[in-house]
């Protein structure tokens, strides 16, 4: 199986929303942090990433800012909005429930 | 909080557009060089490490795109688009634009400047405080009590935190020597501001203190508006002495600006307590009498006190007045209470009546203006169904086309809307500045304001909705294939929507000019009835003497010296003078029976209104003397009472008896010998010109002693030159006298024609706008079917159809559809002529002249429209026809 994994529908935000949270970061950035976390095994489609980036910023999860690059590049840096960070809480405990069942339905059957 | 955080993003994306562009496009940029240097970092060379990175991000066009797509702009950015297309259209069609924009600023305009109307006048509130709590106070149908009753309800009741009474009345006001200015206002009773809760905007008011004894406190307090007119806003009012009817008075405050008392449409100037009654009405002592009933009562209810139980209370008391003093507050009747404004209720049903009629009558062309409308945009959405088949074709969703045609129409209705504003604010300053003339301050001063506002945006959207979404609707319904062949569609169906729309505009124009001629021609009557006395060639000129501190001998040698003169002016006939002139607003009613008949009860008692009048009166006034005599120079206070009646009181006390010589007593005493008729006079109007006969008494003046005086003079001169002869001969005698409603007994109407005049200006000009929308309604129906069918009318001249022939086929559709539309209106008219008949006079509602008027009216108006158009087709020049396309 060559081919990377497919994001699960609907987690590519939660894998957004989870790798800012630490610190601002860019888009290029993050694409490249969950592909290396995951070692490898998840690949975020480029094509998605910034429309969900701002679709996440219009619908206000997420707030960006500009700064200056090493190499005098203007860079988008995204970090969470306070609703932002309940709302990582609630899918990550979303996340956790849904893979404990899923684990057990596995384990059990 | 997240909404706002949207909220920003959209707006920052829609007015920093350019900015967000270059955000995005430096977004991408940053991407791909850091993709680029991992990717060198990786070992790659610089050629391949690019392409490989844009391969990896993939088509960053349509990314960007989708980014877009999230800015929450994308809506307006298609209003955006659809305006600018919208503008581009309706452009390119200047007369269709500017037609339909004056239709609807003529419609929304009218509509607008009514609702300012009645929301001025029925729906606002005195300016006092919590104005919902405030009452007035009616006893049937009276709105008047008497102040010892009052005290007795103000100091009893359980249900009002205060009760209040007032007098409304004018005086002569002299601010400086040889200065008189006539002023209405109020005596107030001491509990008046505190109640209404209004603060002094200078100096103070009045409290119950200075009310208690009968002539103790001469203060008075003004209005904002006399303290600057007459005062020029004197900064140091406070404690300047005044004269009202020659009494000695101390300005102690101003009223706020917009306070002039709890009335709407009546203002008051000034308001004194009602213990210097006395002082201001000599002779006139009401505060002892609880008989007569001078003073309106409003009150304000205590919290939780729900109106029937305030009712309650207040007939409770009634009842126990009544058992101390029979004859007073007859068991049947009760209070009741009502919000105040317009003497209480008073005035509240007919004006309620002409709001009601105004604005269904605004409706009704509002209606028209749309339907109009909608007619002229199926036409041209008929003209346009090949672009709209082109764009459907193209892939234009219908969602999206129908988008488009309601921006059109928006448009239109937002330009109408706007100019239609301008029309009702234009209307409401012309209604503002127009004074009746007469001399009671009316308020007739309308503010549209943001409530105004709202209707008329509300009124704006509506009409979109009614007149646009039809048509809209119906373009998009359009078939590709014909419509791209340019095949007239519909071609044998019988009834279009068009069709349905040219009757209902017909029917409802016809409508309007009937009501509007029905009404024209009922003022007319009212112009030429017989109102018991000849208003030509006549003047009249008021004065209340009494102010002057002219009384009993005095008055009536100067009164007597007045008539001399003023038959003596040059051009004079006869000269003489009456209390209060028939058709003015102060009345007074007594109750009268035969003396040969027991005291009548309560339910069977009769009332007439009582005049007094000196010799001559009757001839000045040009009044008809039927039987007996006319008041003689002898019938003076202590000969034997006798009085003139109109045909109507001797028909009601006597029936078909000789009344000459009969007696009548206006009092409920056994006891009294009576009054002595000897003479009858015609019938006229006393109150209002649409009234029924109604029974009135004329007595010597010497024999009543009333005080109010209008002299009548029968003149040769013309009017202003007459009026200005009185004017001059009346001050002669006494520079001091406060003169009012000078002028022509014509102008005396004024007032009494008001409302049917009122109606016939409003209806007018409705029926006249109804009749120039039917006409350009049915102009652009007819010219718009000719322009579709030139090239089969062009197919049949050349296959050899007469121009008659032609107009035929083209008008007996037109002529089919008006003839429907007439028939319509004519009986929807017939069936709501009832409505009319209460503002009519000497015509009936199904008058059958002004129905045919008003058909002949519309056929000719019909004709007119569609004149043009038609000679358009006969002049269709075959060969050039066939060969265009």
């Amino acid at each position: 199986l060559g081919k990377p994994t497919d994001l699960v529908q609907g987690t590519l935000d939660l894998l957004i929303l989870k790798t800012i949270s630490l610190e601002p970061t860019n888009g290029w950035a993050i694409a490249k942090r969950i592909v290396q976390v995951s070692g490898d095994v998840l690949r975020v489609q480029q094509g998605s990433l910034y429309p969900a980036l701002h679709r996440l910023e219009h619908q206000g999860w997420i707030k960006s800012e500009w700064s200056e690059s090493e190499n005098h590049r203007r860079v988008k840096l995204y970090s969470l909005t306070a609703a932002g960070r309940k709302r990582l809480q609630s899918e990550l405990d979303n996340w956790y429930r849904l893979s404990n069942a899923i684990g057990l339905v596995i384990e059990m059957v | 909080m997240r909404w706002l955080a949207t909220l920003r993003n959209t707006l920052r994306s829609l007015f920093l557009r350019r900015q967000a562009e270059a955000d995005l496009e430096d977004e991408f940029r940053d991407h791909v060089e850091r993709e680029v240097e991992s990717n060198i970092r990786a070992g790659m060379r610089p050629a391949e490490a690019r392409s490989a990175a844009l391969r990896l991000i993939g088509p960053i066009p349509v990314q960007q795109e989708e980014c877009r797509d999230w800015r929450g702009t994308a809506f307006f950015e298609t209003c955006a688009r659809d305006v600018r297309y919208a503008i581009h259209t309706l452009r390119r069609t200047p007369l269709f634009s500017l037609a339909a924009i004056l239709t609807l600023a003529l419609g929304i305009g009218a509509n607008t400047t009514v609702f300012t109307f009645v929301e001025n006048i029925l729906l606002r509130q005195p300016p006092v405080r919590a104005p919902e709590q405030l009452a007035f106070l009616h006893w049937g149908e009276d709105v008047s009590l008497s102040y010892p009753n009052y005290i007795e309800f103000r100091d009893r009741n359980r249900a009002f935190s205060g009760l209040i009474a007032c007098r409304y009345q004018p005086v002569s006001m002299s601010i400086q020597a040889r200065e008189n200015y006539l002023v209405w206002g109020y005596d107030a009773t001491g509990n008046y501001f505190e109640t209404l809760g209004v603060k002094p905007w200078l100096g103070r008011f009045f409290g119950p203190a200075e009310d208690d004894k009968p002539g103790a406190n001469p203060v008075v307090v003004i209005s904002h508006r006399l303290w600057q007119s007459r005062f020029v806003g004197d900064p140091n009012v406070v404690g300047r002495k005044v004269k009202i009817n020659g009494y000695p008075f101390t300005v102690i405050g101003v009223a706020p600006p917009h306070f002039r008392g709890t009335e709407l449409i009546v203002a008051a100037d000034y308001w004194v307590p009602m213990s210097m009654e006395l002082q201001i009405e000599p002779g006139h002592d009401f505060l002892h009498s609880r008989y007569s009933s001078n003073i309106w009562t409003m009150g304000r209810l205590k919290p939780g006190i729900a109106r029937a139980q305030a009712e309650a209370n207040l007939d409770q008391i009634a009842q126990e007045i009544a058992g101390r003093y029979p004859n007073l507050f007859d068991p049947k009747i009760g209070f009741h209470l009502s919000p105040p404004g317009l003497i209480g209720k008073a005035l509240r049903r007919p004006i309620n009546g002409f709001g009601v009629a105004l604005m269904s009558i605004g409706s009704i062309v509002l209606l028209l203006a749309c339907v109009n409308l909608a007619g002229m945009l199926l036409a041209r959405a008929a003209g346009r169904r090949r672009e709209i088949g082109i764009r459907l074709a193209l892939g234009a969703s219908k969602g999206r086309l129908l988008r488009q045609l309601m921006t059109e129409s928006m448009l239109l209705a937002a330009s109408g809307g706007l100019l239609g504003l301008g029309i009702a604010f234009g209307a409401c300053r012309l209604f503002s500045s127009w004074r009746l003339n007469i001399d009671i301050p009316f308020e007739t001063a309308l503010q549209p304001d943001a409530l105004v506002l709202c209707f008329t945006i509300a009124a704006a959207l509506s009409t979109t909705l009614v007149f646009g979404l039809m048509p809209a609707l119906q373009a998009i319904r359009t078939d590709l294939i014909p419509s791209l062949k340019d095949a007239p569609a519909n071609r044998f169906r019988r009834w279009s929507v068009r069709d349905v729309i040219v009757i209902a505009q017909i029917a409802l124009s016809v409508i309007l000019v009937i009501c509007s001629l029905l009404v024209v021609r009922s003022l007319q009557n009212a112009l030429s009835m017989n109102l018991g006395f000849e208003p030509p060639n006549a003047v009249s000129a008021s004065l209340d003497l009494s102010l002057q501190g002219y009384d009993g001998k005095r008055r009536f040698s100067f009164e007597a010296e007045l008539i001399a003169r003023a038959s003596a002016l040059p051009g004079s006939q006869w000269a003489g003078i009456i209390n209060n002139f028939p058709l003015r607003i102060a009345q007074d009613n007594e109750t009268v029976s035969r003396t040969d008949r027991p005291v009548p009860k309560p339910s069977e008692r009769r009332s007439a209104i009582v005049y007094s009048i000196s010799p001559g009166y009757l001839r000045a006034a040009g009044t008809r003397l039927l039987l007996g005599r006319d008041i003689g120079s002898h019938d003076r206070e202590g000969a034997s009472a006798v009085a003139i009646v109109n045909q109507a009181f001797a028909d009601v006390l006597f029936q078909k008896e000789n009344p000459l010589g009969k007696r009548f007593r206006m009092s409920l005493s056994a006891a009294d010998p009576g009054i002595e008729i000897v003479g009858v006079v015609e019938t006229g109007k006393y109150q209002s010109i649409g009234e029924d006969p109604r029974p009135v008494v004329f007595r010597p003046i010497e024999q009543t002693g009333r005080k109010e005086a209008t002299l009548v003079v029968r003149t040769a001169l013309p009017a202003p030159q007459a009026t200005e002869l009185l004017r001059k001969t009346i001050l002669d005698l006494d520079p001091e006298l406060t003169l009012f409603n000078v002028g022509s007994l014509k102008d005396q109407l004024a007032l009494a024609l008001f409302p049917a005049r009122a109606a016939a200006i409003v209806l007018g000009i409705f029926g006249f706008l109804a009749m120039v929308l039917a006409a350009t309604g049915l102009f652009a129906v007819v010219a718009n079917s000719v322009a579709r069918r030139t090239r089969e009318i062009g197919i049949r001249m050349a296959l050899g159809g007469r121009p008659g022939q032609v107009l035929s086929s083209i008008l007996k559709r037109t002529l089919a559809l008006g003839t429907i539309g007439v028939a319509i209106g004519a009986f929807v008219t017939l069936g709501a002529g009832r409505l009319l008949s209460a503002i009519l006079y000497g015509v009936s509602p199904r008058d059958p002249v002004t129905y045919a008027t008003a058909i002949l009216l519309m056929a000719v108006v019909a004709l007119l429209a569609c004149w043009n158009p038609a000679a358009r087709a006969v002049h269709i020049d075959p060969a050039r026809t066939l060969r265009e396309d």
